[in-house]
């Protein structure tokens, strides 16, 4: 027997009538939430839509219906990214879903370079009247935009945690017995008596992470950002180092390996180590080396110099300067130690820069990531308050 | 940004007990279910169309558990402010009333 499919077989478009494009936008751009049931169970579902109402225009040969909704959908992106650019969770959000309607809109351009990964239906479901390659720049500089707007949010939030949590905080007792932080203990509090710790970086790192991954982020964007912020943790730990003499001591070098250690586990946690994350770390981690290696004799002068290529002749110098002895078992850098280190960098052709730049951006890019979603299955969930517009 | 995340994981929202569930839990569901029909339908094509059907009534039941969950929520909450006026209400009476019964 058989059972009859469906009353009709969908191509894979969506129609609406031109004079409610602006509804279109409103509800699907502007007033829609970032989290909720229809968008946390389809990632990207407004940018696939999106695309299906691009595709019937384009089927219908309408260039203006296609000019004025591509044009409708990067003012309403922009829009909200203006009202509600200081949150997170809604920056993450747009980032995500304007990648992915860049995205669609090369892997159904029709170019072969991004048909490689297409099922047979799924290229039955290229545009066939316009080419919009000159859209796909353009949203590709607004996915810029979005990127850096989201790293400025983000190190917002983390700024004021940094020089508590990575520095000031006091996770190991004394100078020998380690005492670790309990960062599986699910039950401190994000601040610890109004400071922030260790722990507290961590639980905003793991946040970001959780909604971008519930964003449908593409894994190699989640890596970018990764790197970004763990650059930022590195540049401003660093930085405040070189300017304050009570963070160069031989327990402070202890307790910042100890903190990257946990920051680097984090990284193993979530299969981040081929971000390039921990690598933004190596000058921090040998400036906490330097404060930890011997400074008398010649060959501790050698193996400094060998060990701190990432870090600047003044950065190098200025720890040695700022060391301060914890205990009586330690001594104050002689002056000759430090003109020995100088002799012996003189050849080096570095930068006399002191200070990391904090707000250095890495250039962004966004890999082509096709989708396996056949376009012919979506449907439009009623929470998103889209009745008006019809399957094709 | 929240700071009262406990857990982060948002498989835990399925272990919540009914009447303690938030939309966000409900939202966490979403997108815990959402993965695991995305793993199917990657591994099977043969079966997507099926999984893309169940999909899309899965985000209509949970849209009618958010609409649920909300409502219920909501009416606790009015409940329980009109229970604290109606107490305050109470109080007040109570202290301005001249002590009648000496």
């Amino acid at each position: 027997l058989n059972i009859p499919r469906k009353e009709k077989d969908f191509q894979g478009m969506l129609e609406y009538k031109k004079e409610d494009e602006p509804k279109l936008i409103k509800n699907l751009i502007l007033d829609l939430k970032p989290r909720g049931v229809a968008v946390n169970l389809i990632p990207g579902l407004p940018a696939y839509i999106l695309f299906m109402c691009v595709r019937h225009a384009d089927y219908l040969n309408d260039d203006q219906k296609v000019r004025s909704l591509l044009t409708s959908t990067i003012n309403g992106i922009k829009k909200i990214l203006k009202k509600r650019g200081d949150d997170f969770e809604t920056v993450s959000f747009w980032l995500s879903n304007t990648c992915r309607f860049l995205h669609c809109l090369k892997q159904y351009s029709g170019e072969e370079g991004f048909m490689k990964h297409n099922s047979t239906r799924q290229n039955e479901h290229c545009l066939t009247n316009f080419d919009l390659a000159e859209y796909r720049q353009v949203l590709s500089d607004l996915a810029i935009q979005i990127y850096q707007q989201l790293v400025r949010v983000l190190e917002n939030i983390l700024q004021p945690m940094i020089v508590s949590g990575m520095l000031e905080h006091e996770t190991i007792q004394g100078v020998s017995g380690v005492k670790p932080t309990g960062l599986r203990k699910r039950t401190s509090s994000i601040a610890d008596e109004g400071t922030y710790t260790l722990d507290s970086i961590v639980r905003q790192l793991n946040t970001f992470h959780s909604i971008m991954c519930q964003h449908g982020t593409d894994p190699e964007l989640i890596k970018q950002v990764v790197k970004q912020m763990f650059y930022i943790i590195g540049a401003v730990t660093l930085n405040n180092l070189l300017l304050r003499k009570d963070m160069c001591s031989w327990s402070k070098g202890m307790q910042i390996r100890y903190n990257v250690s946990q920051l680097e586990e984090w990284l193993r946690d979530k299969n981040l180590m081929n971000s390039g994350a921990k690598e933004t770390l190596e000058p921090l981690i040998q400036a906490a080396q330097l404060l930890q290696v011997k400074k008398k004799t010649d060959e501790d002068a050698e193996a400094i110099c060998s060990m701190c290529n990432a870090l600047t002749t003044a950065q190098i110098v200025k720890v040695l300067n700022l060391y301060t002895p914890v205990n009586e078992f330690e001594e104050r850098v002689l002056v000759s130690f430090i003109r020995n280190i100088q002799m012996r960098l003189r050849d080096r052709k570095d930068a006399p820069q002191l200070l990391m730049d904090a707000k250095h951006i890495f250039p962004v890019t966004f890999p082509f990531n096709p989708s396996s979603l056949a376009l012919e299955t979506i449907q439009i969930p009623g929470s998103l308050s889209l009745g008006f517009i019809s399957r094709v | 940004m929240d700071t009262e995340q406990e857990d982060m994981s948002p498989e835990t929202a399925l272990d919540k007990d009914p009447f303690q569930m938030t939309v966000e839990d409900v939202y966490d569901m979403s997108h815990v279910i959402g993965k695991d029909l995305m793993k199917i339908s990657k591994e099977a094509r043969g079966v997507t169309d099926l999984v893309a059907d169940l999909q899309f009534k899965i985000v209509r039941v949970l849209e009618v558990l958010e609409t649920l969950v909300n409502q219920s929520s909501l009416a606790t909450e009015e409940m329980k402010m009109e229970r604290d006026n109606l107490k305050g209400e109470l109080e007040r009476l109570v202290k301005e009333s001249p002590q009648a019964d000496q």
